[in-house]
């Protein structure tokens, strides 16, 4: 489109090839290194970010359940941002019978993954301080999860 | 090795003002000697420029790692050069060796026996590192190079930018053009002179958010004299922008079909039909200069091939509010140490009483010196986070709560005071009558209580590990184009 100056109109729509930022793809490996290559699932959020699920983590003796599925975001702008929430399974319930609690909420997750509404409990754990780049993707979600456990 | 060709645009070095002083203090401290140092760049390779950008300055001892030489008269040792060429290939930095002569200061070039050591010893370096590799030679206000690339060319250094509170450019030797000026500009080059209007005029100046500020900023810097303006907006102009957006019609607007009185399927299609700003943004320009470059770019910033476009900018003035964009056009400041000025307006309103609490522009110096937006809290990471998830309806499930239909309260006035603040700290700090202030500063027209003066300047908090300003390893300080911006990658 030219315009009054003669220039063209510069339009920046973007394409949606998936492809993943450095930082993010860095986390994605370094994840996988620790929960198995073959429990660790990737969708694309189709900005250089990425959905990822790890299959079957460890609950610990606090929960019915003995263990979960972890989904999360991987932004696209790691490591300025933070990995929050973090989504595990819906059904959690604890032996003693008590709420789960603050931090945790029963909700529903719409995602480019499957299904696309799946039924969650969301984690709360925001990352102070803007303390981002000095964590390792492995590190929050070790976090959150110990957190969980003995909670 | 290949001739230079007059096609290839100019190398120019950048680096930060502390940076520059500590480089100078240790090759001149008075002694009359020859001192020498290595500097690690980063880089930014654009159709106007190769800018190096300096990350790191590493002095070498007297003695130690700069030692008597066998053919000339000093050299770097075997150890240090090997220690930094390796650092240089593992990050993807270049590599400059960095003398000092005497002489008179104003002029400064290599001498036979610098640029035999350079033949004898670069196309080594540049096999090992696989990045650019050169010398620099250094008189008290000036400075020349030597850059071999990895693609076979050999170019001189053009110019070394220093990026502080106060604009310096060095050369080799010092240039004296005799210069007319066009007669419209004749009453403010009496202030800055000609060559303040030439730098003026060969400036590129990145404007992010053309709208109630931004377009303030367009408008007047195009009849300042700015020559070539990159304009970034994502949206159309809207009935309610009207108010705020000098020379925006009605037309623009489409206002005759978007307004109350038609049905919604009508508004919808005013609201597609509408002009985007950053084509208003174009035509206030030409009419103000038709001469100048626009290069109006209908997109986000927060996406890379956007962010991209403003990497070889002289200066930036962002002047959008999303977080994203403060983010991207933040780390662009210090990545390609870019003088940026954020802009901005605030009025705060007591949502219960509707009283009117505070009324206050801000503006903030970024790029030329540490202590970021990031370092000061600056970006909202709750917003941050919810602009880079995209999908409303999990923005939604998240229980985020701001309503994005909600606008944030604004007033051309107060829009004016921001963008002429930040104009003339612009016009100032390129011609050379003024450094950019230090602190972040927050203007009011009448102060809200005793505690506020008109003009209250924060000195910016500076966080060591910040991951885009600080001094870790994995900051993005002068890492140019080797490093990501966190920006959206679909293109």
């Amino acid at each position: 489109m030219a315009t009054s100056s003669g220039r063209s109109l510069v339009t920046t729509t973007p394409e949606t090839r998936p492809v993943l930022k450095t930082a993010v793809e860095a986390a994605v490996a370094a994840l996988r290194e620790v929960y198995g290559e073959d429990q660790v699932h990737l969708v694309p959020d189709g900005q250089g970010g990425a959905w990822v699920e790890i299959c079957a983590v460890e609950l610990g003796d606090t929960y019915v359940q003995e263990t979960t599925f972890v989904i999360f975001l991987l932004p696209f702008n790691l490591p300025g941002a933070d990995i929050y929430p973090v989504f595990v399974r819906h059904d959690l319930a604890r032996h003693d019978g008590a709420a789960l609690g603050e931090g945790l909420q029963c909700t529903t997750l719409s995602w480019p993954g499957h299904p696309p509404q799946r039924p969650v409990v969301q984690i709360s754990r925001r990352t102070r301080n803007g303390a981002f780049a000095s964590q390792t993707a492995v590190q929050k979600i070790e976090k959150v999860m110990e957190w969980l456990r003995n909670k | 090795m290949v001739a230079q060709q007059v096609s290839l645009p100019p190398v120019e070095l950048r680096i930060a003002e502390p940076d520059w002083s500590h480089l100078h203090r240790h090759l001149f401290p008075g002694d009359g000697d020859e001192h020498g140092a290595v500097l690690l760049c980063g880089m930014a390779t654009s159709a106007r420029s190769l800018r190096l950008l300096v990350r790191e300055v590493v002095l070498a001892q007297d003695g130690v790692s700069y030692v008597p030489g066998i053919r000339g008269y000093r050299q770097l040792t075997g150890e240090f050069i090997s220690h930094l060429i390796r650092r240089a290939k593992d990050e993807r930095l270049a590599y400059l060796a960095v003398h000092n002569h005497g002489g008179n200061g104003d002029s400064v070039n290599f001498s036979r026996p610098d640029l035999e050591s350079h033949e004898r010893g670069y196309p080594t370096l540049l096999n090992l590192s696989r990045q650019p590799v050169g010398g620099l030679v250094l008189a008290q206000r000036a400075v020349a190079g030597d850059i071999w690339l990895p693609d076979g060319s050999r170019r001189p250094l053009g110019r070394t930018a220093v990026i502080g509170g106060r604009v310096v450019v060095l050369t080799p030797a010092a240039q004296q053009t005799q210069l007319a000026v066009d007669a419209r500009y004749s009453r403010q080059a009496l202030v800055f002179g000609p060559a303040g209007q030439r730098i003026l005029g060969q400036a590129k100046v990145g404007i992010v958010g053309a709208g109630g500020v931004g377009m303030l900023l367009v408008q007047t810097l195009a009849r300042l004299g700015v020559g070539h303006l990159v304009v970034i907006d994502p949206e159309r102009i809207d009935p309610t922008n009207l108010p705020r957006l000098p020379e925006a019609t009605r037309l623009d607007a489409m206002l005759w079909l978007d307004h109350n009185g038609r049905p919604a399927f009508v508004r919808k299609i005013g609201r597609r039909l509408a002009h985007r700003k950053v084509h208003v943004a174009c035509r206030i320009a030409r009419r103000a200069d038709s001469s100048i470059i626009v290069d109006p770019v209908a997109g986000d910033v927060a996406d890379e091939v956007t962010a991209r476009l403003l990497t070889d900018c002289d200066f930036i003035l962002l002047a959008a509010d999303t977080m994203l964009a403060r983010d991207v056009v933040n780390q662009i400041a210090y990545q390609f140490l870019i003088p940026t000025l954020q802009v901005g307006s605030k009025a705060v309103i007591d949502q219960a009483s509707g009283d009117v609490l505070d009324i206050f522009a801000a503006v903030r110096n970024l790029g030329a010196r540490r202590g970021c937006l990031r370092c000061n809290d600056l970006i909202d990471l709750k917003r941050l986070g919810e602009e880079a998830l995209g999908d409303p309806v999990q923005i939604r499930n998240q229980q985020y709560v701001d309503d994005p239909e909600v606008h944030a309260p604004s007033v051309i006035t107060l829009n004016a005071l921001g963008a002429g603040w930040a104009a003339n700290a612009l016009m100032q700090y390129l011609v050379g009558l003024r450094p950019l202030a230090d602190g972040f500063q927050i203007l009011r027209t009448t102060p809200v209580g005793g505690s506020h003066p008109y003009v209250t300047v924060q000195e910016p908090e500076i966080d060591p590990s910040c991951h885009v300003c600080g001094n870790k390893p994995y900051s993005a300080m002068g890492r140019g184009d080797q490093h990501d911006l966190p920006t959206r990658m679909k293109a």
